[in-house]
């Protein structure tokens, strides 16, 4: 039967774009420490700060419909050039992933299960990203719609139970911010969940040549947005001054819901979202990278890994849909798992990290060299009858 | 030609066998790899976090002493017996009617220290998850209270609704009282803080509340005290007044009236009895609702003045008096005297949190919420500040029941 | 010699036909006919039955009829009637074959002069049997005996007739024991291929509803039928269907399960991708959403494809009740879905990681009956796991009064007495008591769930509810992926199809589901124009689709 090409629908790369966010969303507390009752509003402000990098996305991918970043590099920067350009988004692909494993790793071990090594759990966690990978990202975004409605679920029930507990005059009084706190939280909020979105880039071909790369992605991102305010909203007026000084402001405010003595303790629903949220990011962020990596060993645009099965005879999926880079993804997993190892020493060190150099680490890769980009395709012209020369 | 038949025939078999085994050896050995590698992993990681419900001793209160050494503090945990709170093992017969709990305590420099040590002479962990009831002897909140609530805050296993108390006397006391309704102390007392709302005496502070308060700087935290009294040689405890603190120590106490001045002014009062004096005995009103509103208002010279505003929903609750109430003239004296008795309660909280210099109210958040500038010059010497600052105070009150009874039972009352 | 050759040829005139593996008998005949000249019957009645017994051996159920009919003396025709015992209607072999042969053609020889020798005219005038065809090769009688036809063969002609006398001992009509019906129809298939079809046919009385036959399984030689709405059915999924049951190369085909392994997308699986239903209306409803079905001879069951995840939710009562409580009803079995799958592992969970999640006076019921339980939960879970699914399987291949103490033994006297001796808690016999009687709410995916549940079992308790989230992202990833004949499993779920959501967790009135499931890419998407019951311009007479 027929192949489907464009495999997802922008419905559902909104819905990933959304999960995508979630994960990092949820654990908002880096920024909550410097700018402490005003952290809502940094959620807006650094949506509107990517806003412009999501505008360079588009005009990259719009130039170049159906394909993905690393496809694009090579074509403007020529083979090498572009290939070294290429090494670096893979590069941080896989520290992302890697940063991402051990936030979970560091969670998990921490809160749910302390004596355990953090390597077993990143290990397990990894196991289950390597089987999306091996099953198809495609399925796994299909997924996406159905985990967004779990995580809102999951919100909303956890919120609505702590109604009894909040005040809302925490938020008061509103903007007592400096200038440099201000700047710092909304660069962070737009250079650390927000710009991540750069992994995105290497899917969107999926969507199908036709369809419009922008729109869904915008989406996506402002619901991550409105959800991510809506969050810091609830810690604040559940946790008060108590917000800036704990680890995980989420998690804290739902270990307080206790309703009637039986409905308590709603944090193991956090964390039970907390860990499908990360899969779905570390798959995707894997899924960048071995992809990525994929196209640069083979020198030439190869078609995605594991393309969607669907309609396909099983007899057909017998002969080709399983021979995508298996080798690849266990390497890459493989090595994700050491490098979150030896990431960071400490939960300390993460956190220092995260809240001094992520953003501009981030910011580096995710507007400086695709702005550089599109600078060169603007300068030299490069537009679709070059490409097809090409 | 028997024989091409039979070659045909074995052909096909190969064919068939080959096309067979390749399908299956290849997802059979991809799927044993797979469950190969889980198991490994698996094997690798069981049993770490792992702990059997049999090996914990479930701890559901807990109190700290100063120790008798310097620098030292009593830690005392109540560990539940689940064979003895018996509600699954009734068929077994062996809840032998003996206490369903046992305190196990110990000395040491820091709490963890002491629950360390625990672990010394007890076969079973101490779990912390399910602790009810945190309680401070007075003593040790005199000194300091900072050690023990960072600990409790910061460990993963305990949580932040724990109830906070300060016991007058030793804390470790407490959790001996004799119970009766319940069969664990600690038990009794968290369901104790739960049914503080019918009465409005009482503070209800968790540790959240607690450390915000703690936090925030300004405010002073309080939380109630309980204290043990004896009845036919049996001691039980009850809660009685609020600790206030300041910088981390206990500096003062307020008493139930005053406490309930806070609570008017916090908007923490939910219902309670007020017993009224009329010229014709006693009355006795039950407040239904309450809400009050605290705002700072800024004054024309600048200066900062707190106002209040309570709103009071009651019912004539019991009438001891031979006077019909219910006429219109004698609600509105029980209004009047409503409200007076309101006003009293919160003046008196006042008169006591400016002798203290402690701003149980809160008036230095409200002030930093309303007027985020002026709060910034008053923020250095908020202790110099906040007795001076004055409060209005505006009380609603209404009566909107009489309960079942239009007239006083009253002798020959029926002519 | 000459014999032997025969039978050399037949063997491997047979053997090429089936290499063939196509099983369509009609598209075969001219073929043969054209390759082995030599296997036509010949014109010597005597060689033509010799051939016959030849290739039946000794079996004892081939009788052969011998008689004579026609003219007097001069005129008087050997002939022999070959079917198998059992296999014919006695009836029809008696009264229309051989009565009007050995009698009316006595009778009516005095007006006719046309000769009654030729085949033809014995078919044409005589013989009073609905189904007549006229067969020239030994293969063609051979199948036709087998099939239950008799043969009726003619001294000095070529040709043979085969005679639709079909007429075997067959189970009547009943009300299926596996799926009941409170209010919807209670016939259920039978093991007979064209009772089953006729009882589809007569729920969709349409030209539309076409039937293809074909055989398969090379001993068996079993009769199996694809059924598809025309118009309405994807031909692509039609002729999907087709391709794999040609390609399947097995000598027995026994039931209809035995078609299934060879037709599913994915061999590996632990869930159902192929739905199937004993019952006629639940398969005409599948049938008008666009599914193929496929029916085999000897088989109560029919089976229809593509399936989705959400058909395991489905029942055939839930369109005849209110949509009100259809809806209750289906969510009740999603979570009996999530409990039967689930309970073991998170009570593993909570008891052995995350004490502080169980609600402390519960803590205590739970922590009071493990005082004294030698065990760690895992293996008390385990044991009681173990014993219900032997209990099970006892309980289902015992006769039935059996099954029964059984059960009683099993539940009572293992269950009281095992929390009693304290071997187990009696939360762990709760906990394994309530997962069995949930999985039995959704009978489809029981035996998927049956093995799921130990892997997650596994997950609890070395990760606790770590371990039960990555365990069940794997299972979700694992079905996101699956596929039955191009459509995803997950639909309308995962991808997600708003349209389609009204047959999945809530069930809409029937007026309001006006369209096919899109997944299953029906060629017309929309249902016939089903007035809604509150529109005032058309009567609601209609017969809906029905949709089971």
């Amino acid at each position: 039967m027929k192949l489907e090409k464009g495999s997802i629908s922008p419905k559902e790369l909104m819905f990933s774009v959304f999960c995508f966010m979630q994960g990092t969303v949820l654990r908002s507390g880096f920024i909550i420490s410097v700018t402490r009752q005003d952290s809502w509003a940094m959620a807006i402000t650094g949506f509107l700060l990517t806003l412009p990098i999501l505008a360079v996305y588009t005009g990259l991918l719009r130039r170049f419909p159906g394909k993905n970043l690393i496809e694009i590099d090579d074509i403007v920067f020529g083979p090498v050039f572009g290939k070294i350009l290429s090494a670096f988004y893979l590069f941080f692909f896989v520290s992302l992933a890697a940063l991402n494993t051990r936030d979970l790793g560091n969670f998990v071990a921490g809160y749910m299960m302390p004596e355990t090594p953090i390597a077993a759990v990143t290990l397990i966690f990894l196991v289950g990203c390597a089987y999306t990978l091996r099953k198809g990202i495609e399925n796994l975004m299909h997924l996406s719609v159905l985990f967004s409605i779990i995580a809102m679920g999951a919100l909303a029930v956890n919120s609505i139970l702590l109604l009894k507990d909040v005040q809302p005059e925490f938020l008061r009084p509103f903007f007592q911010l400096k200038f440099s706190e201000f700047v710092q939280g909304t660069v962070s909020v737009a250079a650390v969940p927000m710009g991540e979105i750069l992994a995105f880039t290497m899917i969107t071909p999926m969507l199908g040549k036709d369809k419009k790369v922008g729109k869904p992605l915008l989406l996506g991102l402002a619901l991550s947005a409105t959800s991510m305010a809506l969050v810091i909203i609830r810690d604040i007026i559940t946790l008060g001054p108590l917000v800036a000084i704990v680890s995980l402001p989420s998690f804290e405010s739902m270990r307080y819901v206790s309703l009637a003595g039986i409905l308590t303790r709603m944090e193991s629903i956090y964390a039970v979202v907390l860990v499908i949220l990360f899969l779905f990011k570390v798959s995707i962020l894997l899924y960048a990278f071995v992809l990525g990596l994929t196209q640069m060993l083979s020198g030439k645009s190869s078609p995605r890994i594991n393309p969607d099965p669907a309609g396909q005879s099983y007899e057909a999926e017998q002969r080709r849909g399983r021979r995508s880079a298996p080798p690849l993804v266990l390497i890459s997993v493989a090595f994700v798992f050491f490098y979150s190892l030896f990431v960071f020493e400490s939960v300390m060190e993460n956190m220092n990290w995260g809240a001094t150099t992520a953003p501009f680490f981030s910011l580096t890769f995710e507007f400086l060299l695709p702005a550089v980009s599109l600078l060169v395709v603007c300068l030299r012209k490069i537009d679709k009858a070059q490409e097809v020369r090409a | 030609m028997k024989k091409q038949a039979v070659k045909t025939g074995g052909r096909v078999l190969r064919a068939l066998s080959v096309s067979f085994s390749q399908k299956c050896r290849k997802g059979a050995r991809r799927a044993g790899v797979f469950l190969l590698c889980i198991l490994l992993i698996l094997c690798l990681c069981s049993c770490w976090s792992q702990r059997e419900l049999n090996t914990l001793a479930i701890v559901l209160g807990t109190t700290l002493d100063v120790g008798d050494q310097p620098d030292t503090l009593t830690l005392t945990a109540q560990v539940v017996k689940a064979s003895e709170l018996g509600s699954g093992t009734t068929t077994k017969g062996n809840s032998s009617g003996g206490k369903a709990y046992v305190n196990v305590s110990y000395t040491d420099n820091s709490v963890l220290a002491a629950v360390r040590e625990l672990t010394r002479m007890q076969n079973r962990r101490l779990y912390f998850a399910h602790n009810e009831v945190l309680i401070f002897s007075g003593e040790l909140a005199k000194k300091d209270i900072a050690e023990g609530l960072d600990v409790f805050m910061r460990d993963y296993e305990t949580r932040m609704n724990v109830n906070l108390l300060i016991s007058k006397g030793k804390a470790s006391e407490i959790l001996d009282e004799n119970v009766e309704l319940e069969k664990i102390p600690a038990i009794h007392i968290s369901r104790l803080m739960g049914n503080q709302k019918s009465n409005s005496e009482t503070v209800v502070v968790t540790l959240r509340d607690f450390a915000i308060a703690t936090l925030s700087g300004s405010s002073a935290p309080v939380a109630p005290m309980v204290e043990l009294y004896e009845s036919d040689g049996k001691k039980y405890a009850k809660l009685e007044g609020t600790a206030v603190f300041k910088k981390g120590k206990m500096i003062g106490e307020l008493n139930k009236e005053q406490t309930r001045g806070i609570l008017w002014v916090t908007n923490k009062a939910q219902s309670g009895e007020k017993t009224v004096d009329t010229p014709w005995g006693q009355v006795t009103l039950e407040v239904l609702h309450s809400s009050s509103d605290l705002k700072p208002v800024k004054g024309e010279d600048g200066t900062i003045r707190m106002k209040l505003t309570i709103d009071v929903e009651g019912a004539i609750q019991g009438n001891e008096t031979t006077e019909n109430m219910s006429i219109p003239e004698n609600v509105a004296m029980l209004k009047g005297k409503m409200k007076n008795d309101v006003r009293s309660d919160v003046e008196g909280a006042l008169v006591q949190a400016r002798t203290l210099s402690a701003d149980v109210f809160g008036f230095g958040e409200a002030i930093h919420r309303e007027y985020p500038e002026e709060w910034e010059k008053m923020k250095g010497n908020w202790d110099q500040e906040f007795p001076k600052i004055g409060m209005d105070v505006q009380i609603n009150a209404e009566l909107s029941s009489e309960g079942g009874l239009v007239k006083p039972v009253t002798p020959g009352g029926a002519q | 010699m000459h014999f032997l050759t025969k039978l050399v040829r037949l063997l491997k005139q047979q053997h090429e036909q089936s290499k063939e593996a196509d099983g369509n008998n009609r598209s075969g005949e001219g073929k043969q006919g054209e390759k082995v000249s030599t296997q036509v019957l010949s014109p010597e009645l005597k060689d033509n039955l010799d051939a016959v017994r030849a290739r039946f051996g000794e079996s004892s159920d081939l009788i052969i009829r011998e008689f004579s009919f026609g003219k007097e003396k001069d005129g008087r025709k050997k002939a022999a009637l070959v079917f198998l015992d059992g296999m014919v209607n006695l009836s029809t072999i008696n009264d229309d074959i051989i009565e009007p042969l050995m009698r009316q053609s006595w009778l009516s020889r005095r007006g006719e002069t046309s000769d009654l020798s030729g085949m033809d005219e014995i078919r044409d005038r005589l013989l009073t049997v609905g189904e007549v065809k006229t067969v020239y090769t030994y293969n063609k009688v051979i199948q036709a005996c087998l099939s239950g036809d008799a043969v009726l063969m003619t001294e000095g002609s070529c040709k043979a007739l085969d005679i639709g006398a079909k007429g075997w001992e067959k189970r009547a009509v009943s009300e299926p024991t596996s799926e009941t019906a409170i209010r919807g129809p209670r016939e259920g298939f039978t093991e007979n291929l064209r009772t089953n079809t006729t009882m589809i046919r007569r729920k969709i009385k349409d030209p539309a509803l076409k039937i293809r036959a074909t055989v398969i399984g090379k001993r068996t030689h079993t009769q199996v039928n694809i059924l598809y709405m025309d118009g309405i059915t994807d031909p692509e999924l039609v002729c999907e269907v087709e391709r794999r049951l040609k390609r399947i190369d097995t000598d027995m085909v026994l039931a209809s399960g035995y078609l299934e392994e060879y037709i599913e997308d994915s061999p590996y699986t632990a869930f159902p991708t192929i739905w199937c239903s004993e019952k006629p209306d639940a398969v005409a409803g599948k049938l008008l959403e666009g599914r193929v079905a496929i029916a085999v001879d000897g088989s109560p069951f029919v089976m229809t494809v593509p399936m989705l995840f959400v058909e395991n939710f489905q029942n055939a009562e839930d369109y005849i009740t209110r949509s009100y409580y259809a809806t209750m009803m289906r969510i009740l079995r999603l979570v009996a879905f999530f409990i039967s799958l689930f309970a073991p592992a998170v009570y593993i969970a909570l008891t052995t990681f995350h004490q502080e999640l169980i609600p402390t006076t519960l803590l205590f019921t739970i922590a009071a009956s493990a005082e004294g339980v030698p065990f760690p939960a895992v293996v008390e879970v385990g044991i009681m796991m173990v014993i219900f699914e032997i209990l099970r399987e006892a309980g289902i291949r015992m006769p039935r009064p059996v099954g029964q103490t059984i059960s009683i033994v099993g539940a009572l006297v293992m269950g009281e007495a095992a929390v009693q001796a304290g071997i187990v808690g009696a939360p762990v016999v709760i906990v394994v008591a309530i997962t069995a009687v949930s999985s039995f709410a959704i009978p489809f995916i029981t035996d998927a769930i049956a093995l799921l549940r130990w892997f997650l079992v596994i997950m609890a308790a070395t990760l606790g509810s770590f371990g039960i989230t990555i365990g069940a992202l794997i299972i979700l990833m694992h079905l996101s992926s699956l596929r039955s004949f191009g459509s995803r499993y997950l639909a309308p779920v995962a991808p997600f199809q708003t349209a389609d959501l009204k047959d999945t967790v809530v069930r809409a009135p029937l007026w309001a589901m006006r369209t096919r499931p899109k997944e299953i890419k029906p060629q017309d998407v929309k249902r016939e124009n089903i007035p809604s019951p509150n529109d005032p311009s058309v009567g609601s007479g209609d017969k809906q689709g029905g949709n089971p």
